[in-house]
């Protein structure tokens, strides 16, 4: 009985321990933005500097010359204000800003919104967009990176 | 001793011979009483053993049957939760594998078709005919001198303008075609003052006239203009490579390509463009693409193929020989910093010419002659530089252009007599700025002051003196579509301009300027 308990503690001081590591912990959490891609997207991976040419619009095909079909979430939605801030780096009047700035200067408009984008990423060739880790079937789509809530 | 202990145990009756009997009794009535079922069971045994074991044989057939049913209903219990567990398993399988296949519901048909009729009605979307600009109105106000040069043509008393309405169209074909045009509708010419006397000692000018009558109630009105800003149609597969046909905007620097007025800083353009050291749009051929070297770097080139610069080159080129242009340009748009630069070079050939017809006095013949009013080439460079951090903004851009004419081709400076005439020679023309902005560290308010400086050497025939701007303003943008600037500069001219001192003009103004994106 007490070696049981003793072995009960120790695996919970593992578990704290590697709770506290950075990125670990993250790693695992329900509320980390997987940035999903259909699965006959290419890439296999991105990083976030590329996923935001991406979503501003500087990049718009993929490596084998498709066009890159960008989705966001809806502009008011949680996942939204992490996406802009983690990886826009922008507060939502700067990106609100920036997409009036590009219609005048590019005549080009924010990707398209949508409530359910996993569905959307499975059903439309060449799409990209990004959900909570607890709202994505990983089995219909492709996981091109992991964003942890820090 | 047994008196003693009979004594003891009952105390009411010590030693007492009349107690003895009574409770000898009364004992021996519960030994009996309590033994009667032992002397009944003892007394039995021998006549129902056979009985009993019957009996009891019986009730083990009776357990081991019901035992035997409940082991039947466990494994049929199992076997169906196994086969329940396999169906589900099958059917998670399939609605993991396609969603719109296995175990639809009613209602997931419904959420299914709900979610499949917003993807088709983002990607209509995306096909719409899409209309959307910008317009700006102003406030300014000139100061100059009594004796300055400008006191003839430039309008010093304060005013409210309506300076820009551009309206844009633009709709997406296909996933590689697109078509855009941008208007910009003006009240010019109305107010237009044009010179009907342009001898070079004396000059007058006149206002043009464009009051017309409503033919549906007599009433009259002054009709405006429309300037084509640009038309073009864009086949664009991938970032790699693209092209536009039509006029589009000279690839050049930040200021001409970036164009709107909530786009810009400053209130005002500056010198490099309303001097078109460079055309301000070409019509042709614009080939482009982009690269990227790492995920926060990218590389643009460019190359424009078009009439160039002419009176007439939106519709039609009065010399064979096509512009070239060439673009390249790097950009880093890095977590704290975010840089570019990038050069433009263009070479074109530039004509005018007058036609007409006379009569050959010798052959008795009409002839068609055609006069050359100027012929040049030009070999322009631009460079520019763009530089973000922090709320830092700091951008310059730089414009030379060297104009030779072709023999034959001299434009006419100024003719005195029938044999007196002065043609323009080869020349630089050359401009730049340099703007820098800081934006104040508030979330609520976005303000950026900001100061410019530019220079500028116009072409000779120019009406825009050479010289130093120092300006500065403020730039708040309310709201994303909204922004309100109000700035100041001088102008310091450093060289005469037709025969006038420089210090007759210098000029100032002071503007504000409310411009929205919509």
């Amino acid at each position: 009985m007490f070696r049981e308990w003793i072995r009960t503690m120790l695996w919970a001081a593992l578990m704290g321990a590697v709770m506290l590591i950075p990125g670990v912990s993250s790693a695992e959490s329900p509320d980390d933005i997987l940035v999903i891609a259909n699965k006959g997207v290419g890439e296999k991976s991105m990083s976030v500097a590329e996923l935001k040419q991406i979503f501003l619009k500087k990049k718009s095909s993929w490596s084998n010359g498709d066009k890159i079909v960008a989705i966001n979430a809806e502009d008011n939605s949680k996942v939204r204000k992490d996406f802009r801030k983690l990886v826009l780096d922008m507060t939502d009047t700067e990106e609100s800003t920036y997409w009036e700035k590009q219609k005048i200067k590019q005549q080009i408009a924010a990707p398209k919104e949508l409530q359910s984008r996993t569905k959307a990423v499975f059903k439309l060739k060449n799409a990209i967009s990004y959900a909570y880790r607890s709202e994505v079937q990983k089995n219909i789509v492709k996981v091109l990176l992991v964003i942890p809530q820090s | 001793m047994a008196c003693q202990s009979i004594q003891s145990a009952t105390r009411e009756n010590p030693c007492g011979v009349a107690g003895r009997p009574v409770t000898l009794a009364a004992a021996m009535g519960i030994l009996l009483l309590s033994a009667g079922p032992v002397r009944a069971q003892s007394g039995a045994e021998p006549k129902d053993a056979a009985v009993e074991d019957s009996q009891a044989a019986d009730s083990r057939d009776a357990e081991l049957e019901s035992l035997k049913k409940r082991l039947d209903a466990l494994e049929q219990s199992r076997a169906a939760e196994q086969a329940e567990k396999e169906a589900l398993q099958k059917r998670l399988e399939a609605v993991e594998s396609n969603p719109s296949e296995g175990g639809n519901t009613e209602l997931e048909e419904r959420v299914d078709s709900l979610e499949t009729s917003q993807i088709e009605q983002m990607q209509e979307e995306e096909r719409k005919l899409k209309i959307f600009g910008f317009a700006d109105v102003q406030w300014y106000k000139f100061w100059y001198k009594k004796d300055s040069a400008y006191t003839n043509s430039l309008n010093d008393n304060n005013s409210f303008a309506v300076a820009h309405w551009n309206l844009f169209m633009e709709k997406r074909l296909s996933e590689q075609f697109r078509v855009l045009g941008e208007v910009r509708f003006l009240f010019q010419p109305y107010g237009e003052e044009l010179s009907v006397d342009s001898e070079l000692w004396g000059t007058e000018w006149e206002r043009a006239n464009v009051k017309a009558t409503d033919w549906v109630d007599a009433y009259y009105f002054e009709w405006g203009g429309i300037s084509i800003e640009r038309f073009w149609i864009e086949y664009h597969p991938n970032d790699y490579f693209g092209v536009k046909a039509g006029m589009y905007l000279t690839p050049y620097g930040v200021w001409n390509v970036d164009h709107g007025s909530t786009v810009v800083i400053p209130a005002h353009r500056p010198f490099i463009s309303t001097a078109r050291l460079l055309p301000e749009s070409q019509t042709g051929l614009y080939l482009y693409g982009r690269a990227f070297p790492s995920d926060k770097t990218a590389i643009d080139y460019g190359l424009t193929l078009s009439n160039g610069r002419g009176p007439t080159t939106k519709l039609y080129d009065l010399d064979e020989s096509k512009a070239l242009g060439g673009l390249l340009t790097f950009s880093y748009d890095g977590p704290v910093v975010a840089l570019s630069f990038g050069t433009y070079l263009f070479i074109g050939e530039s004509t005018d010419i007058t036609r007409g017809n006379g009569f050959d006095a010798a052959t008795g013949q009409s002839t068609n002659y055609i006069n050359t009013v100027y012929n040049y080439i030009e070999k322009s460079m631009s460079f520019y530089l763009k530089f973000e951090a922090a709320g830092f903004l700091l951008q310059s851009e730089f414009v030379r252009g060297l104009i030779r004419y072709e023999e034959g081709g001299r434009a006419l400076y100024f003719e005195m007599s029938d044999t007196l005439a002065y043609y323009l020679p080869d020349f630089i023309q050359q401009g730049a700025y340099v703007l820098a902005a800081y934006r104040l560290p508030f979330d609520a308010v976005s303000i950026s002051p900001y100061f410019i400086y530019e220079y500028g050497e116009p072409d000779p025939m120019s009406a825009l003196p050479s010289g130093h701007n120092f300006g500065g303003g403020i730039n708040w943008r309310i709201t994303p579509a909204v922004v309100w600037k109000v700035e100041g500069f001088h102008h310091h001219a450093n060289k005469s301009l037709f025969g006038l001192q420089a210090e007759r003009l210098h000029y100032n103004v002071v503007s504000t300027q409310l411009a929205v994106s919509y």
